[in-house]
C-alpha cells in the first residue's frame, strides 16, 4: 500500500531540523519525501531559505568566536598551569577558604571522620607506639644513674644527725 | 606520545591528570581551551573576565581532578557547568550597586530594531540572541555554537530531550522572527 502523502508544515520542518539537523540526507526517508514536496511550494522555499541562512549565520558566528585574537597565547597560559600550581598545594591557593589557624588545625585532626578512618586509626597507633618507645628509652637510659638514696625521701631528715641517734653514743 | 593521547577520551585524560600527567592536561587544554573561552565570553560578555574564569576552571581541574566523577557526566558536560557557573558567580559578584531610591533615569538604550539594524553579519546574530530569553539563548548556543548534541545539551540544561528540543524550536522561531526584520539584506546574504 502506498504511503499516504501529506504536506509538511513550517513548524514540522523546524522540529525536523532541530531533531535531525539541516542536512536532509540525514533525515528519515519519509520525512525527506515530505520535506522535498514542501520545499517546492513558495512557503516551503521561504522557510528552507530562512532556516538554512540562520544555521549558516550561527556557524559563522561560532567560527568568529573561535578565531578571536590571542588564542595561542591563551592556550599557552593554560598549559603553564602545572608549572605554577602543584596538585596538592594549590588546593589552598585556589579555594582560598582553608585557614591554617591553630583552631582550624585542631578541628581537622579531631574531625571524627578523619579520627576513625583507617588512616586515622593507623596514625593514632603509630603515635601511641612512638610515645611508648620514647618513654621506654628514657627509662632505660636513666637506669643506674640514680641510687636508692635518691628515692628515699626520709634520708634527708637524718642527714648529719646519725650521731644523735646512735645507740653507740 | 602526543599522538597516543589524542586517541584517549576526555574522561580517561582526567584520570591521567589525577596521577599528575602534564601532557594529558595539555591535551585537554588543546581540545577544549578555546571552546570554553568562547562559552565564557558569551556568558560574561567580556574577554578578560572570560579568560580569567576559564583559567581558574582549568587550575581547579589540575589541582582537584578528583572532583570529576566520570560515572555522573561526560567531561565536557561537567566542565561546561564549572565554567558557566564561575562566570555567573563572578557576574553576580560584580553586579553594580543599585541606584539610590527615587532615581529614575530615562532608558537611553537603543531598541531591538535599532540594535539589529546597526550591525551586520555574525554581530547581528549575537545582538538578536541577546534579545532571547536566557533559556532560549542557552539552548541555541549549546547546540549551534558549542557543538553539543541535543542529548548532551539537554543534560547541561537539566531538561529531558523532548523539552529541550521544544525549547530549541521556540528559540529558532524567535530568532527567525527577529532576523526576519532585516530579511531582505541579511538572510539573503547567507542563503
Amino acid at each position: 500500500m502506498k504511503e499516504e502523502e501529506r504536506d509538511m508544515t513550517e513548524e514540522e520542518l523546524e522540529n525536523t531540523i532541530v531533531t535531525h539537523g539541516t542536512d536532509m540526507a540525514n533525515w528519515p526517508e519519509g520525512l525527506r519525501a515530505d520535506a522535498a514536496r514542501f520545499a517546492e511550494t513558495d512557503t516551503g522555499k521561504a522557510a528552507f531559505s530562512e532556516m538554512q541562512a540562520l544555521d549558516k549565520m550561527m556557524m559563522q558566528a561560532k567560527q568568529e568566536l573561535l578565531q578571536s585574537e590571542g588564542a595561542d597565547m591563551f592556550l599557552a597560559q593554560l598549559k603553564a598551569i602545572p608549572d605554577e600550581f602543584s596538585q596538592k598545594q594549590t588546593v589552598i591557593a585556589v579555594t582560598g577558604t582553608t585557614s591554617w589557624t591553630v583552631g582550624a588545625f585542631i578541628d581537622r585532626i579531631f574531625d571524627p571522620v578523619r579520627l576513625w578512618s583507617p588512616a586515622g586509626l593507623f596514625s593514632q597507633g603509630v603515635f601511641a607506639s612512638v610515645l611508648l618507645f620514647a618513654g621506654l628509652m628514657v627509662g632505660v637510659n636513666a637506669a643506674g644513674t640514680e641510687s636508692f638514696e635518691d628515692y628515699d625521701i626520709s634520708a634527708g631528715l637524718f642527714e648529719g644527725s646519725d650521731q644523735d641517734y646512735s645507740i653507740d653514743g | 606520545m602526543q599522538d597516543s593521547l589524542d586517541e584517549i577520551s576526555d574522561e580517561a585524560l582526567v584520570g591521567q591528570i589525577c596521577g599528575g600527567d602534564r601532557q594529558a592536561f595539555a591535551c585537554l587544554v588543546n581540545r577544549h581551551g578555546i571552546r570554553f573561552r568562547a562559552i565564557a565570553m558569551r556568558t560574561c560578555g567580556n574577554q578578560m573576565m572570560a579568560e580569567e574564569m576559564v583559567q581558574k576552571a582549568f587550575v581547579k581541574l589540575w589541582t582537584r581532578p578528583d572532583r570529576f566523577d566520570r560515572e555522573k557526566a561526560k567531561f565536557t558536560t561537567w566542565f561546561h557547568r564549572v565554567v558557566v557557573n564561575r562566570c555567573l558567580d563572578e557576574l553576580r559578584r560584580k553586579r553594580p550597586e543599585p541606584m539610590p531610591e527615587g532615581y529614575d533615569a530615562a532608558d537611553t538604550r537603543p531598541g531591538a530594531d535599532t540594535l539589529i539594524g546597526q550591525e551586520s553579519g555574525a554581530k547581528h546574530l549575537m545582538t538578536a540572541m541577546a534579545l532571547l530569553s536566557e533559556r532560549q539563548r542557552n539552548a541555541l548556543t549549546l547546540s549551534y555554537m558549542d557543538g553539543y548534541s541535543n542529548s548532551e545539551a539537554a543534560d547541561i540544561m537539566e531538561l529531558n530531550i523532548k523539552a529541550y528540543e521544544s525549547l530549541l524550536v521556540r528559540a529558532r522561531a524567535k530568532m527567525r522572527e527577529l532576523l526576519g526584520r532585516k530579511k531582505t539584506d541579511l538572510l539573503s546574504a547567507f542563503a
